[in-house]
């Protein structure tokens, strides 16, 4: 009788645990035969994972090598809401080592999230800071951030990036697609404790490359800072230069003022980002006469004519009345523009015709990008030759009803010099990769007879030497150029505005060892509004000092 | 029958010894890799840091103020560079367009002279 309780007991127990390990067995079975690929793929997923390796960013460098944008190791701090408890004490804490406000780092912990950054790209002491700190659910992750060690010089060349190093101003937008570099990534394995263990399987991240301009930092560092003293000095609103070698068309310095530091593109105000060298059209006043000076010189105008009687400084035209600074009665082809008359200037552009005119108003580049490298270029404002009034054939000449760009006129008047050349402006002299090495050529184009621009020359020397220039004359070094004042267009009055005007000078110097083209332009100057005042002398200051820079360059390499 | 099962298992515990052993060095490597990748990487957080501290000293706008505070000129082929020299035993290079120049006081100055 026990006997059989016993059996029967005892089969009880067998069949529970039967079934128990079947059960077993078959989830086995299921979880092996049908879930397997699933299963293994989470596991895996669990236990490994890529890391994405960011790919530096190419460097900028001046003609002389010196860095201007570089990449270097910065750390974003994050927090897990989650884990952290007294937020109010952690915001305090991170505030004062961040420098971030308590009250926004407060809004962000309070967000129902597991992952918030708390700052981005902050620097190593920063970071260290934070690590003594010894915060539970603070965290840190090694980005790449864009650094420019000159800070605001070259700004508007160089331009800047976003947060996640994408180029989105000047240089830095432009060629992007070079300075950018690669992603690579990395398969790590988490241990036991969740420490991720490196692997050798690795895509490594490639980086961009390295781009060298024609920018000499030592001659940029000069024109800002003059650039800075002459806007001050005639309270004006803001002025710019560029400098550039008319034979390649190499830019030196391109600068604006006010500028900026790209360190800091963000907290930048869109009015100061802007590159008003290449994208700002103004109307360039008596500057623009060159264009009738290159004209009348071709067609042989200056042969055919003594002197021109200038009205004694007032003259009707269709529509208006041109007026010239001071009176003048008779002028010769030379003194026209070397008194810059503007009545002088309308008559000789009246004989030559609109044909002619609009045929070297293209010729020199005028209505048409220059083609520099830089994002953002005007084109400037020319009117289509069937849409001139009577009016036109006369203003246009002596630079209004016009529009063009500081780089433009620099330009032309590189055309002038490099003995009638059309070249193109750039920034870019070389672009270096790990594989290659891209040497930017630049074409060449004649567009102007060489005795046509010589005679040219020696009329823009006179008007340094004896005329409204004067200031721009530099001892013993040949110097040529145009002044020009334009009065400004208010688009609110809907007329020109009274007392609002755009100083300006382009001008060349030459000498056996250099040769250099600087456009100057300050808008709305206050003391005085003449461009043989206000800009001319900088015009000399900057051309004195790249000189003696230049100069003492040639000596060192030569020994 | 009884060997040739010491045998098989003999083989056996060679074998997974073998892939243990390897499965070990593996993760040993591992842990090497990412202390070296660490190490790696705080001596470029160390160079990045201490590049940026230092260009932010030294960039060409604060060397030029320093240049202008110490009233620093470029010299041009017309000025005169004059360098004070007291030790009269050193010798002197014969260099184009420089002198010995004798002043007041007995002091030699080695100077360009045009």
């Amino acid at each position: 009788m026990i006997y059989t309780r016993i059996r029967g007991r005892t089969f009880y127990v067998f069949i529970f645990f039967f079934s128990f390990f079947f059960f077993i067995l078959l989830r086995i079975g299921y979880l092996q035969l049908f879930r397997n690929s699933f299963l293994k793929k989470l596991a895996k997923s669990q236990r490994y994972s890529l890391i994405h390796i960011e790919g530096e960013r190419g460097k900028i460098y001046d003609c002389q090598g010196r860095i201007l944008a570089t990449d270097i190791n910065a750390f974003s701090i994050y927090a897990d809401p989650k884990l952290i408890k007294d937020k109010k004490k952690y915001s305090l804490l991170l505030s004062s080592a961040l420098g971030v406000s308590t009250s926004l780092i407060e809004k962000r912990l309070n967000r129902n999230r597991r992952f918030v950054w708390i700052k981005r790209k902050v620097s190593l002491e920063k970071k260290e800071k934070i690590e003594k700190l010894n915060l539970k659910g603070i965290g840190w992750v090694r980005e790449k951030k864009r650094v420019y060690p000159q800070g605001s010089l070259a700004a508007h060349i160089l331009g800047g990036v976003n947060i996640d190093n994408h180029g989105i101003e000047g240089i830095e937008l432009f060629y992007d697609t070079y300075l950018r570099g690669k992603k690579g990534m990395m398969q790590v394995r988490r241990d036991s404790s969740s420490i991720l263990l490196s692997s050798p399987f690795v895509l490594y991240p490639q980086k961009g490359a390295d781009l060298v301009l024609t920018v000499d930092a030592q001659i940029q560092y000069w024109v800002e800072k003059y650039l800075e003293d002459t806007v001050n000095y005639f309270n004006a609103r803001k002025g710019a230069v560029v400098v550039i070698n008319p034979y390649n068309g190499e830019i030196l310095a391109l600068a604006n003022f006010p500028s900026f530091d790209p360190n800091f593109l963000s907290k930048t105000s869109q009015k100061n980002l802007r590159n008003y060298t290449i994208s700002s059209t103004f109307e360039p006043g008596s500057v623009f006469k060159i264009v009738t000076l290159i004209a009348c010189i071709a067609k042989r105008v200056d042969e055919k004519i003594n002197t021109i009687f200038c009205e004694r400084g007032r003259f009707k035209i269709p529509g208006t009345i041109l007026h010239d600074y001071r009176p003048y009665s008779n002028l010769t082809f030379k003194g026209v523009f070397k008194r810059s008359s503007n009545i002088g200037v309308a008559k000789l552009a009246n004989l030559l015709g609109r044909k002619v005119l609009w045929e070297y108003i293209q010729k020199l580049g005028f209505g048409k990008k220059t083609r520099i490298d830089l994002p953002g270029e005007a084109r400037g404002l020319v009117k289509p030759i069937n849409s001139w009034s009577k009016t036109s054939s006369y203003i246009i000449p002596i630079g209004q009803e016009i529009g063009v760009t500081l780089i433009q006129l620099v330009k032309a008047m590189s055309i002038i010099v490099n003995g009638g050349f059309d070249i193109q402006p750039h920034l870019a002299k070389k672009i270096i990769s790990d594989n290659f090495v891209w040497e930017k050529k630049y074409e060449k184009k004649r567009v102007l007879s060489p005795w046509v621009v010589e005679k040219a020359k020696k009329i823009l020397v006179q008007v340094v030497e004896e005329g409204t220039g004067r200031r721009a004359k530099i001892k013993y070094v040949r110097v040529g150029g145009k002044t020009g004042t334009a009065q400004r267009f208010n688009i609110q009055l809907g007329r020109y505005a009274p007392y609002s005007y755009q100083a300006s000078f382009v001008g060349f110097l030459e000498n056996e060892k250099l040769s250099l083209v600087i456009g100057v332009t300050i808008e709305e100057p206050k003391k005085s509004h003449l461009g043989g005042v206000v800009a001319a002398p900088l015009f000399k200051k900057i051309a004195e000092k790249i000189l003696a820079y230049k100069v003492l360059q040639l000596e060192l390499a030569k020994q | 029958m009884m060997r040739n099962k010491i045998i098989i298992l003999f083989f056996l515990f060679i074998l997974t010894f073998f892939y243990l052993h390897l499965k070990i060095s593996l993760n040993v490597e591992m842990y090497k890799l990412t202390s070296s990748y660490q190490l790696y990487n705080k001596l470029i957080d160390k160079r990045d840091a201490l590049l940026y501290n230092l260009t932010q000293r030294t960039n060409l706008k604060i060397i030029n103020q320093w240049a202008e505070n110490n009233q620093f000129v470029l010299p041009s082929q017309k000025s005169l560079i004059v360098f004070n020299r007291e030790e009269k035993s050193e010798e002197i290079r014969s260099v184009k367009n420089y002198r010995t120049f004798h002043l007041f006081g007995g002091r030699e100055v080695f100077a360009q002279g045009r």
